[in-house]
């Protein structure tokens, strides 16, 4: 009575993300085409695919920025259909960007205490940042970057700052809100063999506090390393879903991939 | 009676236009291909104006002429438009680099063109006060008298020919190879550099344009009501600007007829409530406009879409 | 104190204030070209309030603060539809608006101006000022004002990240007004009389002009902007158009040399450590 089934049925195996059937199109061209595909709790998912392929109009449809106009996305068992993008982060998710969008004018701790907003009450909102740093999330912010080996570089706004370490920040910054779900778009895209790897312990030990991991990403070690879980898109269509373990296999994805290892190897140089 | 008087002002409200027309158009123009809202624009009519009536009255500064026909210091008038243009063109466009592309950061033409109407503006004060000035030429009160309407031919031919300026204007960006070079610099100015238009040669056609224009109707405004101020420019600015936003920024024809509206709109305003009521009138239609149709009456949504 | 001192004192007060209320849109990613509009209802509510109904001073201010917010509030959302070059042109549009009401309405005076029957002393303006000050700082320094200076640096992504931007744009809007209207109340009581021609378009592009050069990343940048504007001409004894001539060769050259303004964020931290060595401002 107590076994799988029961906890399937109570939705306690559910699938923390669900798409299904999204379709969009901008100005008459098809770009993203009936797909349907879960994310596990707790998994470890990536989304590949050539580049124009729609993975990063399927992140904005998932965050809200556009509505697709067919097909639900389902986070938490929830249609998100009507929540404002705005309110989505409460719901547990948060993203990350294919080009770093961090606020040039404001300083990293600035920046990853952005992230706590939607955590914060407008009482709360009122209090002078300078002075109340436990009660305004200011505390926090500083250990979670020291726990990270992120230097706080105190006065100065981010855009002085190294790549690498900026998109280190854009990270911490989407972890600030407690998301149960974490979208990252390219976190790797840039960093060197060295950045790459903290990159890669850095989510893992993210994923091991529980939080589930969608990224898109083109780096394939890097991804090998990571998830276990893949969707791959080609024209705005799913074409594999499934292990990744299985991937090289899959005729589909050879033929779209043509040329992928060659991809992989330039981008590791 | 009433209906005659009326069609009177609708007349007068035209003519009147056709002194907008050519500033809403240098307005257009800035702000539809360069993504630059000039404030400068009526500086440079107004320099064209008072160097024009300046260099009729007194000659080239310094003593080194005698006073100058009126003809070629309008002239002249227009040049000296073109060549503080093309410096705000040098110092203001130029340099502007986007870093991060925030709205404070794309006001910087913006106020660096209104740090240009403050100089100019200044210069001409300190050198000639604050008095409107006569400005006397060979048209003096021609009018042309059909039915019992009065046209004055000096208006006349001046929206004549500012039509066709503007209208050899438009020929000019949709035919010639500079016209194309500055619509594909106006779609996106780094897809046009990859493209191997100079761009750095080519914008300062647009400015050497929009001084033309400025000089232009200012010489026609001198010729057809007799005087110059310095603060001629702060008159015609405005409306202008109203003008370009009704016939839509970035259209060239859209600021032909905003240019007729808004002279429309002012002379009916005043001959049916009162001389303030134009300022009311012009800039409320110019809110509603901007609120509800930002495109007005021919403009696209490529223009100020985002943020600037 | 003599007269002279404190008339630009007062003066420097009532600009300080106007300052920040274009400042604190301005620190949202707004930028507001109509703020005499703003100045003026405060200015003719105040003088209203006097005049008719003799209200105490204090009183007056308030409304005319209260008044300038409350029209902001209302004209907020429409105009916070338009962005950019349109939004400049519609506040632009709403100040002449203002003015020409005021022109065309002979109960406030028309054209010739109406005279205001309370006074202040230099004294006032100066403390409303030095309030104003510490508001607009200890906004900037709380997680509201995190969040606006995120607006202004990346509206969409301060959305996902859960900023109500909305909210933040009409906040800042309706306190820019509110505060501007409270510098045209002090205007009004100070000079004893209004017209509506004083509130044109040069005071709304002087002001903004005062703001964006003064710094828009941090809230020292008004208070630099408007006593820079304000005192440097009266020190060095410059005359009438003179003045206005070197205030625009001065933004010509900052807008090529310095555009973020005369301080920002970097500079300050320089400053703050060369004072406070040790002490940082993270």
């Amino acid at each position: 009575m107590f076994g799988v089934n029961f906890f399937q049925e109570n939705g306690m195996s559910d699938p923390i993300l669900r798409l299904e059937d999204i379709s969009k199109s901008f100005g008459g061209v098809r770009v993203l085409e009936k797909v349907s595909f879960d994310v596990e709790r707790g998994a470890r998912h990536a989304l590949i695919g050539p580049n124009g392929a729609g993975k990063t109009t399927l992140f904005n449809v998932i965050s809200g920025i556009h509505d697709p106009e067919q097909g639900k996305v389902l986070l938490e068992g929830k249609d998100l259909k009507g929540i404002p993008s705005r309110k989505r982060i409460k719901k547990g998710l948060s993203r990350s960007f294919q080009n770093i969008r961090l606020m040039p004018h404001l300083s990293v701790l600035e920046n990853v205490m952005l992230g706590q907003h939607s955590r914060f009450q407008f009482l709360d909102m009122v209090k002078p940042l300078n002075f109340s740093a436990k009660s305004t999330g200011k505390a926090e912010a500083i250990e979670t970057l020291n726990s990270f080996g992120i230097d706080l570089y105190e006065g100065q706004t981010v855009s002085s700052l190294p790549y690498g370490i900026r998109k280190k920040i854009e990270v911490v910054r989407a972890l600030m809100s407690e998301p149960q779900l974490l979208l990252l778009d390219e976190p790797a895209a840039g960093l060197n063999t060295a950045e790459t790897n903290t990159l890669r312990d850095l989510l893992k030990e993210v994923s091991n506090r529980g939080i589930t991991l969608l990224l898109v990403d083109h780096d394939m070690p890097f991804v090998n390393s990571l998830c276990e879980q893949v969707s791959v898109m080609n024209f705005g269509q799913l074409i594999y879903d499934g292990p990744i373990s299985d991937l090289k296999k899959d005729e589909k994805v050879l033929e779209a991939y043509l040329g992928m290892d060659e991809n992989s190897e330039r981008s590791n140089a | 009676m009433l209906f005659e008087q009326v069609l009177q002002q609708i007349i007068n409200g035209l003519m009147l236009g056709s002194i907008y027309i050519s500033v809403a158009v240098a307005f257009t123009l800035a702000i539809g291909i360069l993504n630059f809202l000039n404030f400068t624009i009526p500086a440079l009519y107004m320099l064209a104006g008072m160097v024009g009536w300046s260099l009729s009255q007194y000659g080239v500064p310094f003593g080194l002429s005698g006073p100058i026909n009126w003809a070629f210091a309008l002239f002249i008038g227009i040049i000296c438009a073109i060549l503080a243009s093309l410096l705000v063109e040098r110092f203001t466009y130029r340099y502007f680099k986007m870093k991060h592309g925030d709205a404070t950061e794309h006001a910087i033409p913006l106020v660096s063109s209104l740090g240009f109407l403050l100089i100019f503006e200044y210069i001409i004060l300190i050198a000639h006060g604050s008095d409107t000035r006569g400005f006397s030429t060979a048209f003096s009160n021609l009018d042309w008298r059909i039915g019992g309407f009065i046209i004055s031919i000096p208006q006349l031919l001046s929206l004549v020919f500012s039509i066709l300026i503007v209208a050899g204007l438009s020929v000019l960006l949709k035919r010639s190879k500079v016209g194309r070079a500055l619509r594909a610099i106006a779609e996106n100015p780094d897809a046009a550099t990859i493209m191997g238009i100079d761009v750095d040669r080519i914008v300062p056609i647009v400015f050497i344009l929009i001084g033309f224009l400025c000089g232009i109707s200012a010489a026609i405004f001198a010729i057809n009501y007799h005087e110059v101020s310095p603060y001629m420019g702060d008159h015609v600015g405005t409306k202008a600007i109203a003008a370009m936003v009704i016939g839509g920024l970035g259209s060239v024809w859209g600021a032909i007829a905003g240019g007729l509206i808004v002279g429309l709109s002012e002379t009916l305003s005043i001959y049916f409530f009162g001389a303030s009521s134009a300022q009311i009138t012009v800039w409320g239609l110019l809110l509603v406009l901007l609120v509800f149709r930002p495109t007005g009456l021919f403009g696209h949504n490529a223009i100020g879409k985002g943020k600037f | 104190m003599s007269g002279y001192l404190s008339g630009v004192l007062a003066i420097l007060g009532i600009n300080i204030i106007f300052a920040y209320s274009i400042y604190i849109t301005a620190a949202t990613g707004q930028l507001n070209l109509g703020g005499a509009g703003f100045q003026a209802i405060g200015a003719y509510a105040c003088a209203l309030l006097s005049n008719e109904l003799g209200l105490p001073i204090y009183l007056t201010l308030v409304f005319s603060a209260i008044l300038g917010g409350a029209i902001s509030f209302l004209i907020a959302f429409p105009v916070l539809r338009t962005k950019g070059v349109y939004m400049v042109l519609a506040t632009f549009a709403i100040a002449e608006i203002v003015a020409g009401i005021i022109l065309n309405t002979d109960y406030l005076g028309g054209p010739t101006g109406m005279i205001v029957n309370a006074y202040i002393e230099t004294e006032v303006v100066l403390v409303v000022a030095v309030i104003i000050v510490i508001l607009g700082f200890y906004i900037m320094s709380t997680r509201i004002g995190l969040a606006m200076r995120a607006v202004h640096d990346d509206e969409a992504v301060a959305d996902l990240m859960g900023v109500d931007k909305r909210a933040i744009q009409v906040g800042a809007f309706t306190i820019g007004g509110a505060i501007a209207g409270l510098s045209g109340g002090l205007y009004a009581l100070y000079f004893g009389f209004i017209e509506a021609q004083y509130f044109n378009a040069n005071i709304s592009i002087f002001v903004l002009l005062y703001v964006l050069i003064g710094g828009t990343q941090t809230a020292w940048g008004p208070l630099v902007g408007a006593s820079f504007f304000t005192l440097i001409p009266e020190a060095l004894r410059i005359g009438d158009d003179w003045r206005f001539f070197i205030f625009g060769v001065i933004i010509v050259i900052m807008m090529i040399f310095r555009p973020e303004g005369i301080v920002t964020r970097d500079a300050l931290e320089r400053v703050w450590r060369q004072l406070f060595s040790g002490k940082r401002n993270v």
